[in-house]
This record gives structure tokens, sequence and C-alpha cells, in this order.
């Protein structure tokens, strides 16, 4: 029977139907061109600038998804083939003789490539009588104990005694560590299991660098860098101190830890500190070990040059390097395209604006092999276009023309203040990372991008003010400095620009007037269609259920 | 004069028995039979599929892990050293504080609607409680962490001092100094079961109303009659009739609550340790306990997890048939529909 | 013989045309006297009752900041009702006999706790618009994806229609696989029986106890991880249908029993078949009770955050595609934006949050729309 109500159901059916066959038939926003969306998952510790890289490459068409669900789940994503890339600290290390446990790419072929180098921070929050410490240093011997839970409070003898003499009050020590398999875990524990093992070996039950912390006793755990960061910062974690890659804490203007190096200075993880350490890092150089390029750390740790932090590394990012359609034919030439559009941009443009934020540039030696990575995306597909790759164009800052292996950033490092040396200072409360007074937190935060502005320009000051050999040399120091700085803004101005700026087009209107104008128009067409027709058909099934027989129930 | 009837002389044959008669189906009846049984038998054969390759996981772990899977308390995948014992209490810990708040809420709410509410709300307040379980559960863990948490720390705070020397609700921390830890307190079974009881509340109290409504009028009547306040009608006529409906609700909301993973996701900072102080910081539960490490598990590791999840199924399949059939045998349980 | 007495003599009936003057007398009306209220709670008990939660708010407010350490608002709330218990059973005692004060005590806590249930989930509502408006009132919220912004990046860049079409798609296409196979169940449970419907319907409750998240993980486990397919809306898809089935089955069958046997039986007698009597008259009867079911299902499916976080990304691109890209929608925008921490992603996450509300809220009226309709009581 073609009563009203029937044809009106029936209508509105057909126009649902017509609908969804409709939005499923309509490409991709943004699928146009040689560039596919790409997957990737991994470190929370190097998230900051790899958000920073996806925000940027967004407006040139290439759609990256990350995921910062740590290092060990990246990887092991990566090897079941559910993401696309990943980025790691430690590489794949193969099957364990001990436990049986096999950390592989199942098969899968890869390579890894630095993307970026940065300092395991640590900030904490002690405040008392209104007050937040913000200049705490500590060794890394004190560290080792506190987060082994050797170390409770913060007003023991030991903790005094790296801050010459100066005492805190009683407040119980909370160490927050990360509850997923951690890079920064990895990073912090390799350093307690390298240079405290009497220490680190008893309280992990002998395992020596691991990707997930054995909480034990009060320690709290967190999922992630960022809730690790957020604990610390909120209202109600007096007390607390956790490990977190440099940018977050920077990011929310929080005091972290000197650290104390093997010179006897307590340094911070900027920019030119990171780069004096890595300096001493051992990089794998076999092109045909399947660790190419990954770091060995150990010599970073005990590296003598007074500006060294020592807990500074590289992180990675692996790629897939099989061949398309077999065995890797879900990476269609797009999806390599895109890999390397973006990993090419990640280590070239995207350089200079990590070191504002908290990381620190690659070297250049480290960019060319990167490139050379890429180059065996090209290998394994021959569609993949890599034509305009000129190192030259990157603007890297730590680039000496003429010196590959040359980090200019640690060339121009400053020497660390003389109140940072042990068994004097401590250096002046208030005075942050970089060298600039701040404004504490309770009164608002000045912004990331202008405290690092200001932040490089400031470390310029505190070098001049405190550091200089001689007028000449600090004036050259200063100079240089100031040229970084004006980088370092313009860096700030891409960045700024990028995150700030509305997009001319807005990112969806793009995608629809490009190449989805027919899954715009046919929606609209439909719907007008269905309340054309189907509006009378409605109100004629209404009127003709005004004398209704109720049905008993 | 009668004429007798006789019965007709029976036909010659064998005097076999009656002929059976089969209706001959339509056409149209035979496909729609068919695909109907279909229908019915193909989600029969997923959902029990699912189950059984559910179950099917139970076989690698216990050959991998052995039955110390239900005695390790600690989760380090690195070293393979993977249990569920601490994960299974945690679980059953937020749970159980989840009830102990959602039953008695749920009840005198339930009781609250069917006699006590007025006759114009009533409509409107089945509708609001309603509304309450389909709100989705990431929403009340945002609640739970932005708004309940700065004040339910204190409650911790005043419970552990007043009533530490009971274990569970002890924190190893001292309540009565001048600057107390507040992060001890956050985090906790406790804060993760207000939040799960949020949710606990309309299941049990939507099960518990429906029955209380059905309570025999006569019987109301009755009690009135002899002189009873709305109080002497509960409690001798409604509450005795819905015994059954009673326990089965909070039964059922009970095994919703044990299965609730994103507000305890957002809520507990992860500990791995056996113990009974609901107030501190830090526990796990199985579905937590998934949705964090399902990313980083190896194929071992990934039927470990399969398995914790098919012993939170059983747990929570078994509270569920005792909520059946306890419903089901109640007085009251005949015409409900749970 | 004595005569009655003529009985006085009724005016004629007053002619219902216009007023003519008046100069015919009228009966007075009639005085009108409306029923005397007698009220349960009458304004002496009004006045006990209030005059009880004041003087124990005072009397607690000067016991608890003053002489016991004050701890939080909860501790104060506690003890405020204490102290009320005691000085109303007083109060009520000096007048009532002591069942009376039973039945005030017990329904001054039956009103106290439906109020605090009702005032939790008020706050939840509001809290939630009231963190989230920041993030509504700009346009671009509902018409930009994320693709492109940081979590940092101010509220005028970016926007949740990449959730919002997620959300609508993987439970549109949940729902166009879940609703005939639940109804089919449920009409194969009600009308064909048999010997393996006792087994369907054991097995299709016991699969209502399943958690979503371990719907998730088999999913992930097996369709990702051994199949090989892309974390995609299709998968997030399978695996709400996967929790979505069982309810609409069992409310199905419970909505299609319902219906009156005099109803099948009558189709019958007119000769219709089995199927056109499902079809045309016992399926149409049962309409309110099965888009009831339906919508339930929906309500569930759609606030499912566990589920995405497993087999989906959370991809910050607008698609339409449920195949091979990771697809976002709203409860995993909101988790994946609260896990951030910042403060702006934040006000994002509420913002969802408050259209994931609206949305279940629109449901819920569509029921209650349907269920008026056809005048069926739940």
């Amino acid at each position: 029977m073609r009563t009203p109500r029937r044809r009106f159901f029936g209508a509105l059916g057909a126009a649902v139907v017509a609908l969804l066959v409709l939005v499923a038939a309509a490409p991709d926003a943004g699928a146009a061109d040689s560039h596919s969306l790409i997957q990737g998952s991994g470190s929370s510790w190097a998230e900051n600038a790899v958000n920073q890289w996806v925000a940027d490459v967004a407006s040139e068409g290439i759609q990256v998804v990350y995921t910062p669900d740590g290092d060990a789940q990246g990887r092991q994503d990566f090897a079941n083939r559910t993401s696309d890339f990943s980025v790691t600290a430690d590489g794949y290390q193969g099957r364990d003789p001990v436990t049986g446990v096999s950390d592989t790419s199942n098969g899968r072929a890869y390579s890894y490539l630095p993307i970026a180098a940065g300092g395991t921070a640590f900030p904490y929050q002690i405040k008392f009588d209104g007050q937040q410490v913000e200049n705490l240093r500590l060794s890394g011997e004190t560290l080792a104990k506190i987060f082994t839970n050797q170390i409770t409070n913060w007003n023991d003898p030991e903790i005094t005694a790296d801050n010459n003499g100066h005492a805190l009050p009683s407040i119980p020590i909370v160490p927050v560590v990360q509850s997923e398999g951690s890079g920064a875990t990895n990073q912090l524990t390799s350093y307690f299991a390298q240079e405290f093992p009497s220490i680190w070996k008893p309280f992990s039950g002998g395992v020596g660098n691991t990707e997930y912390f054995p909480r034990q006793g009060d320690q709290i755990a967190q999922n992630g860098s960022n809730a690790a960061m957020n604990y610390v910062s909120s209202s109600s974690a007096n007390g607390s101190i956790t490990y977190v890659e440099y940018s977050f804490a920077l990011s929310v203007n929080y005091p972290v830890v000197k650290v104390l190096n093997s010179a006897g200075f307590y340094t911070l993880p900027t920019q030119f500190n990171v780069a004096v350490a890595l300096e001493d890092a051992q990089i794998n150089t076999d092109p045909n070990s399947p660790d190419y390029l990954l770091q060995n750390l150990t010599d970073v740790y005990t590296d003598p040059d007074p500006r060294t932090y020592p807990l500074s590394s590289y992180v990675y990012m692996i790629e897939p390097t099989g061949t398309y359609p077999n065995p890797e034919s879900k990476i269609t030439t797009a999806k390599r395209q895109s890999i390397a559009d973006f990993e090419y941009y990640s280590i070239c443009q995207g350089q200079k604006e990590i070191g504002p934020i908290g990381y620190s540039p690659l070297p250049v030696n480290l960019v060319e092999a990167g490139f050379g990575q890429i180059q065996r995306l090209q290998q394994a597909d021959p569609g993949v276009d890599l034509t305009q790759r000129n190192i030259l164009t990157c603007d890297n800052p730590t680039f000496v023309p003429g010196q590959p292996n040359a980090n200019y950033l640690a060339q121009i490092a400053p020497q660390p203040p003389a109140c940072d040396r042990t068994g004097t200072g401590p250096c002046a409360a208030g005075v942050t990372p970089n060298g600039v007074v701040v404004v504490t937190p309770d009164a608002g935060a000045p912004g990331s991008s202008s405290s690092a502005a200001t932040g490089s320009a400031g470390s310029a000051a505190a070098a001049t003010a405190v550091g200089g050999s001689s007028p000449a040399a600090s004036a050259r120091i200063a100079a240089a400095l100031a040229a970084q700085s004006t980088s370092a803004a313009k860096a700030n101005a891409v960045a700024a620009a990028a995150a700030a700026a509305p997009h001319p087009v807005p990112a969806t209107l793009a995608a629809f007037s490009t190449s989805s104008s027919f899954a715009v128009a046919a929606p609209i067409v439909v719907v007008l269609l269905l309340l054309i027709f189907g509006l009378p058909l409605f109100f004629r099934y209404r009127r003709s259920r005004r004398p209704s027989i109720e049905v008993d129930p | 004069m009668t004429t007798v009837l006789t019965p007709p002389a029976p036909v010659s044959g064998s005097g076999k028995a009656p002929r059976q008669l089969r209706p001959s189906r339509e056409p149209s009846d035979r496909i729609f039979h068919g695909t109907v049984t279909g229908i019915g038998l193909f989600v029969l054969v997923i959902i029990a599929s699912i189950g059984i390759f559910l179950g099917y996981q139970s076989i690698p772990t216990f050959r991998h892990y052995g039955l110390g899977f239900f005695t390790q308390t600690q989760w380090l995948p690195e070293l393979d050293k993977i249990g569920i014992a601490a994960v299974l209490i945690g679980t059953v810990e937020v749970a159980l504080v989840a009830m102990v708040v959602a039953f008695p809420l749920a009840l005198m709410l339930a009781l609250f609607i069917t006699d006590y509410a007025p006759k114009v709300v009533k409509g409107w307040l089945i509708s609001v409680v309603d509304l309450m379980a389909a709100v989705p559960s990431i929403i009340y863990g945002l609640w739970a962490v932005f708004l309940l948490q700065p004040h339910a720390i204190k409650l911790s705070r005043w419970l552990s001092q007043h009533l530490g020397w009971i274990p569970i609700f002890h924190v190893n921390t001292d309540p009565n100094a001048a600057v107390w830890q507040q992060s001890r307190y956050t985090s906790s079974v406790f804060i993760a079961g207000l939040a799960v009881s949020m949710m606990a509340i309309p299941l049990a109290c939507a099960v518990m109303r429906a029955v209380f409504d059905q309570a025999p009028l006569g019987e109301r009547e009755a009690a009135m009659a002899l002189g009873g306040t709305r109080l002497g009608v509960a409690r001798t006529v409604v509450l005795p009739f819905a015994k059954g409906s009673i326990i089965g609700g909070t039964m059922l909301a009970l095994g919703r609550a044990l299965g609730e993973t994103a507000a305890v996701l957002i809520i507990i900072s992860p500990a791995y340790e056996i113990k009974a102080r609901i107030l501190e910081a830090g526990t796990q539960t199985t579905s937590a306990l998934i949705a964090a490490n399902f990313g980083n598990a190896t194929k071992s590791q990934l039927s470990a997890l399969l398995t914790a999840g098919f012993v939170l199924f059983l747990i929570t399949l078994i509270v569920n048939s005792v909520a059946a059939v306890v419903i089901r045998r109640s007085r009251s349980g005949a015409g409900t529909e749970i | 013989m004595a005569t009655i007495q003529s009985l006085p003599t009724r005016p004629a009936e007053a002619d219902l045309g216009p007023d003519d003057g008046g100069d015919r007398p009228v009966a007075p009306k009639p005085k009108v006297r409306k029923p005397r209220r007698t009220p349960n709670f009458t304004a002496e008990d009004w006045i006990s009752l209030i005059g009880s939660v004041l003087s124990s708010l005072a009397f607690v407010t000067i016991v608890y900041e003053h002489i016991l350490d004050g701890s939080g608002t909860i501790g104060f709330g506690l003890c405020w009702y204490a102290a009320f218990l005691v000085v109303y059973a007083a109060v009520v005692s000096v007048v009532h006999p002591r069942p009376i004060v039973l039945e005030r005590l017990v329904a001054s806590t039956l009103y106290l706790a439906a109020a605090l249930v009702l005032f939790a989930l008020g706050s939840t509502v509001f809290y939630i618009f009231a963190q989230g408006w920041r993030a509504l009132v700009h346009v671009n919220f509902f018409t930009h994806d994320m693709s492109g912004v940081s979590p940092t990046a101010p509220l005028n860049q970016g926007g949740i229609l990449h959730a919002i079409v997620g959300t609508v798609e993987e439970v549109g296409i949940a729902v166009a696989i879940s609703v005939p196979l639940g109804i089919g169940t449920a009409v194969y449970l009600t009308e064909v029986g048999g010997r393996a419907s006792s087994l369907v319907r054991t097995v299709v409750e016991a699969m209502t106890a399943l958690p979503e998240i371990l719907a998730g993980l088999f999913v992930y486990v097996l369709l990702i991880v051994e199949f090989g397919f892309s974390k995609s809306g299709m998968a997030v898809s399978v695996a709400m249908t996967i929790t979505m089935i069982p309810i609409i089955a069992r409310a199905g069958e419970v909505a299609l029993r319902v219906v009156p046997s005099g109803l099948r039986e009558a189709s019958t007698a007119l000769g219709a078949t089995h199927w056109k009597t499902v079809w045309g008259v016992v399926l149409p009867s049962a309409r309110a009770g099965l888009a009831t079911a339906t919508i339930l299902a929906v309500a569930r499916g759609i606030g499912e955050t566990a589920i995405p976080l497993i087999v989906s990304g959370a991809s910050s691109f607008l698609t339409f595609n449920p195949l091979n890209v990771p697809m976002n929608s709203l409860p995993l925008f909101i988790y994946t934006a609260y896990t951030t921490h910042e403060p702006l992603a934040i006000t994002r996450a509420f913002g969802a949050a408050s259209v994931l509300m609206v949305m279940v809220l629109l449901l819920f009226v569509a029921i209650r729309i349907l269920v008026r309709q056809k005048g069926v009581r739940r």
C-alpha cells in the first residue's frame, strides 16, 4: 500500500542511501596530487618537534598523523605494519637472550635516520612560603638516588650539598615516572645504569637500561611526557620531579634541574649545551649494518667540556624501505613520496625551528647521512621524486661552511657562569634556563616563542656578562649569538606564522573546492530534493493520521 | 422415532494411524524463514566465535607464562614479566567502591521516583535517569578529573585522618601535616570508583524503578489502609516484592562497572601492586591495562591481554547470569526485561 | 384533603440570548466553593523542616570550622546532614508519633539522595558546557578540521568537523549493519523459534556483557594485526556492531513479544503468509519499541571511547573514506585532546564533549517523541 507515510519514508530511505553512496565515492579530502596520508607513532620525547613539522607540512598538502604513544609502541606498530613510519630513540633490540623477548621489525625492511637532538630535563615543583624554587642543582648520583627511592625528602643532606649548603625545607619527594614504553625512560635508565650501577641495579632487579620504568613505592606513573609534565606543574603536586624532554618544561616555562657534568659544572639542556655534549656521541658509520646511524652515548655522559649537559641524545625516525608492491603492499608510491618529503623537511628546513622550542638541531654530517637514507626510499620505488634536495637551502644553524663535522652551536656555546661550579653558588634565584629573569608562574607565564626569543638574546647578555674570556671573544660570541638569535627569531617568526596565521583557504573548504566539488554539491542537491518532495508528503501524512485508530496494547 | 446415528463404516484400508498434516509453506514463507534463521545463526556464529577466539587465546598465554600469569603483579613487557594479579584486584576494588556508592543512591532514587516524587515530575525524572545512562563515559571522566577530584581529595584526606586506622583508608603520608601532600590522594581507586558509580547508578535505578512500579496496587492500598506511612508501604510491600530485582539490578550495574574503560583511563595513574588502600594514588584495572598496552605488546603479550580481557568478560558474564537468575526467580521478575 | 402547597415557582429558564435589559429576575448564581485543600505537608511541617535545615547549618558552621578541622565542602555537607537528621527528628517527634518521625527522616533522605544524583548529573552537563562554550562560539569549530593546527593554536583556528563527520559516519555504518542483523535475530527468536533459538538467546544475552574494549581488541588482533586491514573507520564500525547487535536483538525481542498475538492471528486468518504478517503487522506495531532499541544501541555506540582508541588513529584530517585512512571521532578527539594537557586543547575537548552531549540529548528527545506517538509507556 503506497500510503503517503510509506512514500515519505521511502523517499527518506532512498535519500539516505544516495547520500551514503555519494560520500563513499567521494575522493579523500587532500588525496589529490602525488601525496597520501601517512601514519606514524612512537616517541613522546620527540613529540613537540614532530608536531611542529606535521603542522608545517600540512600547508604543503602532506598529511601526517602522528601518535606519540611511546617508543616501544612505535616500533611495535611499525613491525605490525599498522604504521608507515615510527620515531624512536633506541633501535630494534633484536632478541634478548635472557628474557627471550624479541624486539624486531618482523621482517619489514627499514632504515634509521636521525631527526633531532635534545636533552632529557628534570622539571620539578618545590613551593614553600608562597614561592617556587627555580635554581635547583643536582648531581647525577643524587638524581639516581631520588629515582630509586633512596632519597625521599627535599631536605636530604645530599641535596643540600649539591646546592652548596643551601637547604630546602622538609617536603616529601614525589618522583613521577612514565608508565608506557618510553624513550625518555630509556635515556634516564641508560645514564643510571652506566654511571651509577651500584645505585640503579639493585632497584631495577639487575636490569640495565629499560623503556619501562620499574615503578615502586610512592612513585607516581603517568602515561607519556605530556601527562608527566602536567602532573608536575599541577597545583597539587608540590615536591614532585620528573624526566621529560626539555621542550615540555620550556613550553610552560617551568624550572628544570641543573645537572652536574664531569667538569664540575651544573648545566641546563639548552641547544648549545646539548650540541657540545653530542660531539662525543659515537654514531654507527657502517652503511651495511642494520644499526647504521644509531648512537652510543657512553662518552657523552663523561664529556669533560664544562658546557656539557650529560643527558643529551638523538632521536630517530624509522622509515620503511621495502619495495612495492611486494612486500610493502600498503606503502604506495604516494605514501613513499609523503614520507620522503616529510623527512626531507624535518631534517632540513625543520631543523632551524626546533632549537628555540627546546631541542637541538642536527649537525651537517648527520643531515647528509639522513639524505642518504631518504635516498633508499627511491631505491625501493623509482616513482619517488627526490629532485631539489639541496643541503645548502636548509638554513641549519649548526652548519659551518667547509667543515661538515663541525657544529656551529657547539662552537659558540657560552661557558657556564662561575656560580654554576661545584662548591660555589648556586646562581641567583629567579634565573630561568635561558638566563632571563622569569615572571613567577602564578603571575602568568609569557608565551614560549617570546621567551625563547628573549632567551637567545638573554643568553647573549649572559655570555657577555659572565662567561667571555676576552672582550674581543665575547664580542664575537655576542655577534654570533645575535645572528643566532635573529635566525632563531626568524625561526620563531616562521613557527609563529605557521601556528598563528590563518590559512589563506581553510583546509576543508580547499579540499572541497579543488577535488571534491562533486562531493559537496551532491549532498546539497540530495537534501534539497528531499525537502522539496518530502515536505508535502510529510504534511499529507500528518494530516491523514488525524483520525487515528489506536491499537490497544 | 429417533434415528440412531451409526458411525459410518470404516473406509476400506489397513486402519493406519491418522495422516500427518504438514502445513505447506508458501515459497515466500520458506525464503523468509530461511533468511531469518540464517541471520540468527549467522549472528550466533559470529558472536560465539568471538567468545571462542578470546577463550582460545588463553592456550598460548598459559603455554608461555604458565599459571604465574595469575600471581604475577608486575607488568614489564620488556622483561616479559607480566601478570594480572594486581590488575584484577584493582578492577574489583574500583567496581566495589562504585557499587558501595551507587547501590544506596540508586535504591533511594528509585524509591523516590516511584513513591515520593510529585506526579508531574515523575516522567521527567525517568527520562533524566535514562539520559544519565546514555552520557558517554569519557564525559564523566572529564568531570571527575576537573570538577570532582579537587573536592574529593579533601574528603579522602578527612577519611584518612579520622579513619586511617582501618587499613583500606590508610594513606602513606601524613594527613595531619600543615601542608598536606595532595598528590598522594589524587588518581586513586576512590576517585575512579566515584566516576564509575555515576554510570552504575542509572542502570541499577532503571531496573529497580521498573519493578517498584509493578508492586501490586492492592497490597499497597492494604498497607495504607492499615495506617502505614509511605515508608511503611515501601518497607512492607515494595521492597520485599522487589528484593530480587534490587539484587539483580545491582549486579547488572556491577557488571557494567567492571568493564568501564574511558573514565578510569584518564583518572588513575598506573601502579602494578596489590594494595587495599583505596584512597591512595595508583592502581590499574583490566580495561585500562589493555588500552595502555595493546600497542607495545608482542604476539604472546597480545594473547596475554586478550586472556586478561577474557577473564574480565567471564567475571562480568557470571555476574550478569547470576543477576538474571536472581531476577527471574524472584517474585517480581516474571515480566521484567533487564 | 389537604393540598400540597405548591412548590415555589421556578422562574423560567433564562434566555440564553443577549441581555434584554435584565427586567426578568434571575436566580442568584450558586456560590462555588472550592474544595478545601488537605495537604500532607502542612505549613507547620514546612516551618519545622526549614527551621531544622537552618539550625543544623548554623550549628555545623560553628562546630565544623572551629572545633573539628574542616576538611572541604564534602565533609561539611556530611556533618550538616547528620546534624539535620538529629535536629529534624527531635523537632518532628515533639508533635508527631514515631512512625511519622521515621517517615519524615526517610523522606528527607530520599529527597536529598535524588537531589544529590540530579546535582551530580546537572553539574556534569553544566560543567561541560561551561568549559566548552569558549570553543563553541567560533564558527570554525564546526567547519574546520585540525589539519595544520597545533594543539596550542588559539581557538579561532581548527575545529572538530572531522570528528563530527567521523562519529556520524562510523555510527551510521554500524547502524546499517547491526540493525538488520539485530532485528533479524529478534524476529528469528520470536517468530520462528526452534531448537536453536534458546541457544541463540543465551549467547546473545551473554554478549551484552562484553566490555567494549574487548570488542575493540578483538578487531585489532584479528583484522588489523592478523589480516592486515588498516586502522580505519570501518574497523571502528565493525567493533561497534559487535557491541550493538546484542542490545538491538534483546530489546527488539522484547518489543516484538509485546505485540499482541491477536494481531498476528487476525492477519493469518485473513490469509496472509507469515512473511507478510511479520512485515506488515508485527514490525510496524513494534515500531516504537524497535526504534527505542536502535536508539539505545546508538547512544551506546556514540559514546564508546576505547574502541576508536584501539582500532583507529586520531587523525586530524577530514575524510569521508571509512576504509584505508584513520578516522577521528568525537570521543577519541576528546581523549587525545585531553592527553595533550594544553589548556586550549582541553577547551576544545570540552567543546567536543558539548557537541557529543547535544547529540545524545537529541537521540533521547527522539526516543521520547517516538514513544509518545504510539502511546506505549516504558
